[in-house]
């Protein structure tokens, strides 16, 4: 039943640093240095970090908004073009930007966001294309009136709604989420989910979800990837990672997230350093930072240790696990 | 004995078919010594609140109305903008949620914090230098004498939101307004700046009026915490009883609408907020509170309860024991 | 928007007064030819019993050195004025607009290469091109409309310029990528509106200076040409007379004076009202 929706190979977004008054390039930020990753049609993969971590490159490149540097992007199975998808294909990927307000043109009407993509990818007639926009708009909680309206006039949790309704209008088989609601308060924040959701148990809608947020990943996502300095340092099922997270940085991470209930302990440890723009090369991303790291996590590049349907990339972990 | 009491405290806007309410507080106090979490959402007016105390205003169209506010027996409401200007930064710091925003990026960081030694401690000089280095390593930036000369962009966020906090603090404060200091960090960087600030406020004896959206941070920094909600404060008390026994819907459905990992729907407060300005009566909450009668709606409910824990709800006793 | 344009008129006085005299400007303009006294003087009539009158009833703005009703060519005046400043500033959009558009979108070798002609055409000074355009195809309204657009067009390419670089990356412009819009549509349809107002408020602005160049080409003889009632060859023919007929250079110099001035106060204005509506306080 669950087919390869998604599959990203060893992938790898580069942006050069120019300097000087020639604009020389004189290196790069690799902000996603060798990102594997698959999602199955229908799941739901959350992909979680901090600032810095290639998280919305990655969204990016996915999208089809930005060109990979280097790796391999599969969707449905074929390799996903460099530059312009043809319209088949953007269909099938749609995205959903974190600030709802920067995501919707201030100079067009709410339905004419969603009457948008129905004009691209649909041979409908624009009566049709009216009544389905609506429609459309009323199912994520968006009435007729408010459609006729331009974004300004409308909240921040009601200009994700119509992000949203404007991503289902394609009918895609994969929603990206970029952040969708840090920028919106707790409360609306879980009225976006619960139409999330809805839009998943219903549709079937496969998500790659990307936040800094561990709880909203904890509650949308069946699956999560942890990410470091543009690398995967831990991924699996989220039951698993964060009931017992391997990798230290996932271990910081979550011991960082202070829980409402006051008698849930809450301690955080402290990282050494800050996070710089990711160079690449070999080692572990998060050697400067870890508590753990010694010479080794600086030479050579974890592999991939599988425990307990996790992937966990930690020279650490891995010779814990050895003499078992 | 209380530092800060803010009695009535009402902050307008003035538009053009007249001043709107944006702020009607009934009341707020805080302690000598104690760190108080100011919790609300978009447009509860707790930013206005806390930003009310030293009068700076984010547009000149938003004016204090009225109200008393009190700093250590002297009422800060009734002074001139010259008076304020001696409490500006001496007697009262504040730090803003975006650190990218606070500095100004064509001077070094040391810059902006020797002005105000100048100013508020009349250091100059090598004094001066002495004493910014010393603050910068009071707030545990690595290199203190270097970083001086650094800019802005050189910094880390994390990095510029301990700058703003050392000026903050520079000319020992009794009060220290932090609004949203941590919101725009990462949350391992989040963590040790709240430890510091909580250091910082031992230390010093300093209070410290925090404001955030964020209930899990205060769960574990503040011993009381006020809840806004449509410019007033809805429910205020220890933060253990208020997070634990919620008195007012509205808290309640605050905190069971932060998502949880294997949690099915979440409860999402329905509508959205009504600005205070555009209630005739009643309470504030009504038009989206599960709990709402016709009474509600009538009658404007005052903050009461049993002791510190007190909320504003005529139905405060079925909430607390649905 | 009605709304919106009374509120601002009502709290800006200025803009008002200027949109008022514009307003009176442009009616006069467009009436001219009906309510000119003496329509017939425009087209080349001249009445030596009359020359250098004193303004009167018969003659509000007195007489010229041919007996030509002033008032007259200063009202038939005023359609070649503000058309040739409209007119030019129509051209100088277009090709400034294009090519900005083109330039911020396309990027690489071509945004190279448009930012560099511009740069050049920049440089080089307005009145010389004038004066060669003039001197190769002869002086004429017309001549002097083309020579101001071909030089003043690279402002508009730099203003739009800048402002679909600052867009192209925006969300909604990538969302709109999502929704399977093809570039030239995402340029038209979303970045277009979205650039062109800092462009429409420098245009309502230059439309004076415009109006002021082509005033001054006319009065070097690189413009309008007699008896084509222009306001600056109105002044040129009148400059002999400075001294001792005061009447025939000052009212075609009030009215550029007056023209100018209320463009200057509606640009300031329509910036006022364009750019708080973009910030979406209304």
């Amino acid at each position: 039943m669950s087919e390869r929706l998604l599959a990203l190979h060893d992938l790898q977004v580069r942006y050069p640093i120019r300097k000087g008054l020639l604009r020389r390039v004189a290196g790069a930020v690799h902000a996603v240095d060798g990102v594997s990753l698959r999602l199955d049609s229908g799941g739901t993969l959350g992909i979680a970090g901090e600032s810095g971590c290639g998280k919305t490159t990655l969204a990016r490149a996915v999208a089809g908004l930005l060109s990979p540097s280097g790796g391999r992007i599969e969707l449905f199975g074929e390799k996903a073009p460099q530059g312009h998808w043809p319209l088949a294909l953007r269909r099938r990927v749609q995205m959903v930007f974190q600030d709802p307000g920067g995501s919707l043109d201030p100079r067009q009407k709410v339905i004419d966001a969603v009457r948008e993509p129905l004009e691209a990818f649909t041979r409908q007639p624009p009566q049709a294309r009216t009544e389905r926009a609506l429609a459309l708009l009323a199912e994520v909680g968006i009435t007729a009136q408010q459609a006729l309206r331009y974004p300004h006039t409308l909240s921040g949790g009601q200009k994700q709604r119509v992000a949203i309704a404007r991503a289902l209008a394609a009918e895609p088989d994969l929603i990206i989420l970029d952040e969708p609601t840090s920028a919106l308060d707790v409360s609306v924040q879980a009225q976006i989910l619960n139409l999330l959701a809805d839009i998943h148990d219903r549709l079937g809608t496969a998500f790659l979800l990307i936040s800094h947020d561990l709880d909203v990943i904890a509650h949308v996502c069946e699956r999560v990837a942890v990410l470091y300095g543009g690398r995967v340092v831990e991924a699996g099922p989220v039951a698993e990672v964060f009931r017992e997270p391997r990798h230290p940085y996932t271990r910081a991470l979550l011991a960082a997230l202070p829980d409402p209930d006051p008698d849930r302990p809450w301690r955080p440890e402290t990282l050494k350093g800050t996070v710089g723009a990711p160079e690449g090369g070999v080692g572990c991303p998060f050697r400067q930072r870890c508590p753990l790291a010694d010479a080794r996590c600086g030479q050579e590049t974890p592999k991939a240790l599988e425990i307990e349907g996790s992937v966990v990339f930690c020279h650490r972990v891995e010779e814990q696990q050895r003499p078992a | 004995m209380a530092l800060l009491s803010m009695r009535g405290v009402h902050v307008v806007v003035d538009t053009a078919e007249g001043p709107r309410t944006l702020v009607r507080l009934s009341e707020l106090e805080l302690a000598e010594g104690e760190m108080l979490g100011l919790v609300g959402e978009t447009g509860s007016g707790k930013t206005l609140t806390g930003l009310a105390v030293t009068r700076v205003f984010p547009t000149p169209s938003i004016r204090l109305q009225g109200g008393s506010i009190e700093l250590g027996g002297r009422d800060l409401a009734g002074l001139g903008e010259r008076e304020l200007l001696a409490v500006r930064g001496r007697e009262v710091g504040v730090v803003f949620q975006d650190p990218n925003a606070s500095l100004n990026p064509v001077f070094p960081v040391g810059r902006p914090l020797m002005d105000l030694l100048g100013l508020h401690r009349s250091l100059r000089g090598q004094a001066a230098v002495a004493e910014a280095v010393r603050l910068f390593q009071r707030v545990e930036l690595p290199d203190a004498a270097a970083l001086l000369s650094r800019y802005p962009h050189e910094l880390s966020g994390g990095q510029r939101q301990r700058v703003m906090i050392a000026m903050a603090i520079a000319a020992g404060p009794k009060l220290l307004v932090a609004d949203e200091p941590t919101t725009a960090l990462d949350v391992t960087v989040q963590a040790e700046l709240l430890r510091l600030l909580d250091d910082l406020r031992r230390e010093a004896g300093m209070s410290v009026l925090f404001i955030t959206h964020n209930l899990g941070v205060v769960a574990h920094m503040v011993e009381r915490v006020a809840i806004m909600y449509a410019g007033d404060v809805v429910e205020t008390g220890p933060t253990r009883a208020v997070l634990k026994e919620p008195r007012h819907p509205y808290t309640r459905l605050l905190l069971e609408a932060v998502p949880r990992q294997g949690q099915g729907r979440l409860k999402a407060i329905a509508g959205t907020a009504v600005p205070r300005s555009e209630i005739a009566q009643g309470c504030a909450f009504a038009s989206r509170c599960p709990f709402a009668q016709d009474r509600c709606r009538a009658i404007e409910p005052a903050l009461e309860g049993p002791g510190v824990h007190r909320a504003a709800c005529l139905r405060q006793e079925e909430v607390l024991h649905v | 928007m009605g709304r919106t344009l009374r509120f601002y008129v009502r709290r800006n006085l200025m803009t008002s007064i200027g949109l008022c005299v514009l307003a009176v400007f442009v009616l006069t303009a467009i009436l001219a030819p009906w309510i000119a006294p003496y329509p017939g003087d425009a087209a080349g009539l001249v009445h030596p019993a009359h020359q250098l009158l004193p303004p009167s009833w018969q003659h509000p703005m007195g007489t010229d050195e041919l007996g030509r009703d002033l008032f007259s060519l200063v009202l038939l005046g005023s359609r070649v004025s503000l058309g040739g400043g409209f007119v030019t500033i129509v051209f100088a959009l277009l090709i400034g607009v294009t090519l900005g558009l083109i330039a911020g979108y396309a990027g690489g070798w071509l945004d190279e290469a448009i930012m560099r002609f511009t740069d050049i055409v920049l440089g080089f000074p307005s009145l010389l091109l004038a004066v060669a355009i003039a001197a190769t195809l002869g002086p004429s309204l017309d001549h002097a409309v083309l020579a101001m657009a071909l030089s003043w067009w690279p402002w508009y390419t730099r203003l739009i310029r800048s402002q679909v670089l600052s867009l192209r990356n925006a969300d909604f412009v990538q969302a709109a990528r999502l929704s399977g819009r093809s570039p030239a549509r995402i340029l038209v349809r979303h970045i277009l509106p979205n650039a062109v107002t800092p462009v429409v408020v420098q245009a309502s602005m230059d439309l004076g200076s415009v109006i002021l160049t082509l005033a001054g080409l006319s009065f070097l003889g690189l413009g309008a040409q007699p008896p084509t009632p222009e306001w600056g060859l109105i002044i040129a023919n009148g400059q002999n007379y400075v001294l001792t007929n005061w009447w025939y250079v000052t009212f075609p110099g009030l009215a550029i004076l007056l023209a100018v001035s209320a463009l200057n106060l509606v640009g300031d204005g329509l910036n006022d009202v364009l750019n708080r509506r973009e910030r979406g306080v209304l």
